[in-house]
């Protein structure tokens, strides 16, 4: 509890350490929402329609708000930092540590993004929601995102922290690094929502853990058809839990088998 | 003149450094760029699935929208290959405190920056680029005359100081902030302006996309420059690009009469 403490106090600390940057940030970051406005406005005029696969003007304009802030929220750099303490040798007193290595990257990654949810995403829902309302939004649709969108960020930890250990067979790894955050992306919903796609791609995605990342708790938070009632609420989280399972299963077995081949050099 | 050769030479240099910093690792070299070619085609596929779910953009066809995507391709390509490092080298010189060590090289520290920036990351939208341009190209059955050609390379020259005027107010703001991840994202926020055609937004944001902020140069006009529907609009976004540059040079003193050094 008290290392988990201290990495928080660091987390808040290195956000309010450069006080001018996090002003502008707030002050531009509405960018974003101009350019979907502008962008989606055009669109749905153009085709003189009030909805396009099932989104009104609203909807889509807050899914990629709601993207924004989920990356905001899941976003952690475990997979660069693993990859880093290889090149540099540092893993060799990493592994000296009382503490485990996956236990020092999960807490260092959920502190770091308790510092962005306090610094980044409450200021930011609240600076588009004065600029756009978000119409479709209830106190129960919010309630309902809360745990989907943590159990988003354990599925996005436990794939960055896969992804990290690919650096003990290839050292480098980044290459691994951005395919597999643009797969998460596309294929996860976060680059355009996944009823755009057709039928043969939207099987595969449901066989991914990926639109767990970023569409499927978007959809509780836009409130939509699909995402109504406690049932799919309840086995949304409980397939959210079972990929969370899955994949740290996969980083137990595969940590065991890599740790038998490891070499340590660096410098 | 010895001063432009000099740095001409550094930028050899450092080009000649990151391959072989590339190729120490060359399962992740060979990784990146297949990554990189696979990366580039979501674009235009994101655009083609907004086409054809909707009705489009207005004033778009979706082979004139292939030919703006694989246009748009090639420009990235172009500016990683050429400048792609730079804001990463920046941070981490000001950062580290390293920066000082610039300021007592014997060419101008913004001439070093400058060419510190090529990034082999670029060939993936470069090649991706192509295809998507062929494809349009003979979809649209366009021809090439050289009074286009002539346009083409003022509208490249003009995107490329309109990009190194950008560069050059990200490291001014550097200097000042020293912390700068945030005003990253803002930048590449500002940036995605640049990946639709200027005239699907209203009036006021199209006039700032051929002023204030020209980012019509870089792939909208070349793309109505091919599709013969260039205006006087593309000569207004040139000229702008010209004077950005001139004001974030005199920005970039500013900040550098007012730097205090950082890390250490």
């Amino acid at each position: 509890m008290r290392m988990i403490y201290q990495t928080l106090l660091i987390s808040i600390k290195l956000f309010i350490v450069h006080p001018k940057a996090l002003v502008i940030s707030y002050v531009t970051h509405p960018l974003v929402l101009f350019l979907n406005i502008a962008i989606f406005y055009t669109i749905y005029d153009h085709s003189n329609t009030a909805m396009i696969r099932g989104y009104t003007l609203t909807q889509i304009i807050w899914y990629f708000n709601i993207v924004h802030m989920i990356k905001i929220l899941i976003s952690n750099n475990t997979d660069h930092r693993l990859s880093e303490q290889i090149l540099s040798g540092e893993l060799g007193n990493v592994l000296l540590r009382p503490i485990s290595l996956f236990r020092f990257e999960f807490f260092n990654a959920l502190t770091l993004r308790v510092g962005g949810l306090i610094f980044e995403v409450i200021p930011e829902f609240l600076i588009f929601t004065l600029i756009y309302p978000p119409l479709f939004l209830d106190f129960q649709s919010l309630c309902k995102f809360i745990p989907v969108v943590f159990l988003a960020f354990l599925i996005y930890f436990l794939i960055s922290y896969l992804v990290g250990l690919s650096a003990i067979i290839t050292q480098n790894n980044s290459s691994m690094r951005r395919l597999v955050f643009t797969v998460a992306s596309i294929l996860g919903g976060g680059m355009i929502p996944l009823d755009f796609f057709p039928t043969p791609l939207r099987n595969i995605c449901e066989a991914l853990p990926f639109q767990y990342i970023f569409y499927i708790p978007i959809q509780f938070c836009l409130n939509r058809d699909t995402a109504a009632g406690t049932d799919i609420w309840l086995l949304t989280l409980s397939t959210q839990f079972m990929w969370v399972v899955v994949l740290f299963g996969l980083c137990l077995i595969i940590w065991k088998l890599l740790m038998k081949r490891i070499v340590v050099v660096g410098g | 003149m010895d001063s432009l050769y000099g740095l001409a030479r550094l930028y050899f240099w450092n080009m000649k450094i990151s391959l072989q910093k590339m190729m120490v690792y060359r399962f992740d070299f060979i990784a990146s760029l297949l990554v990189s070619i696979l990366v580039s085609g979501i674009g235009p596929y994101v655009q083609y699935l907004y086409f054809t779910r909707s009705n489009g953009y207005p004033g778009w066809t979706l082979n004139e929208m292939f030919l703006f995507q694989g246009l748009l391709l090639l420009w990235l390509g172009l500016r990683d290959l050429l400048f792609g490092d730079i804001r990463g080298y920046v941070i981490k010189f000001i950062r580290s405190g390293d920066f000082d060590k610039l300021l007592i090289k014997p060419y101008s520290p913004v001439g070093v920056i400058l060419v510190s920036g090529f990034s082999l990351s670029g060939i993936g939208p470069c090649s991706a680029g192509m295809v998507v341009l062929l494809v349009a190209w003979s979809q649209l059955n366009l021809t090439l005359c050289w009074e286009t050609v002539v346009l083409l390379i003022v509208m490249f020259i003009s995107g490329l100081l309109l990009y190194l005027a950008i560069i050059i107010m990200f490291s001014a703001i550097t200097i000042m902030l020293v912390q700068m991840n945030g005003i990253g994202l803002i930048i590449d926020r500002l940036l995605g302006f640049a990946d639709y055609p200027v005239d699907i937004f209203p009036k006021a944001v199209q006039t700032v996309l051929l002023t204030a902020l020209p980012f019509a140069v870089w792939t909208f006009y070349p793309t109505q420059i091919l599709l013969g529907r260039s205006d006087i609009g593309m000569w207004v976004a040139s000229a702008s690009s010209l004077i950005v540059l001139w004001i974030s040079l005199q920005c970039w003193k500013r900040c550098l009469h007012h730097y205090t050094s950082a890390g250490g």
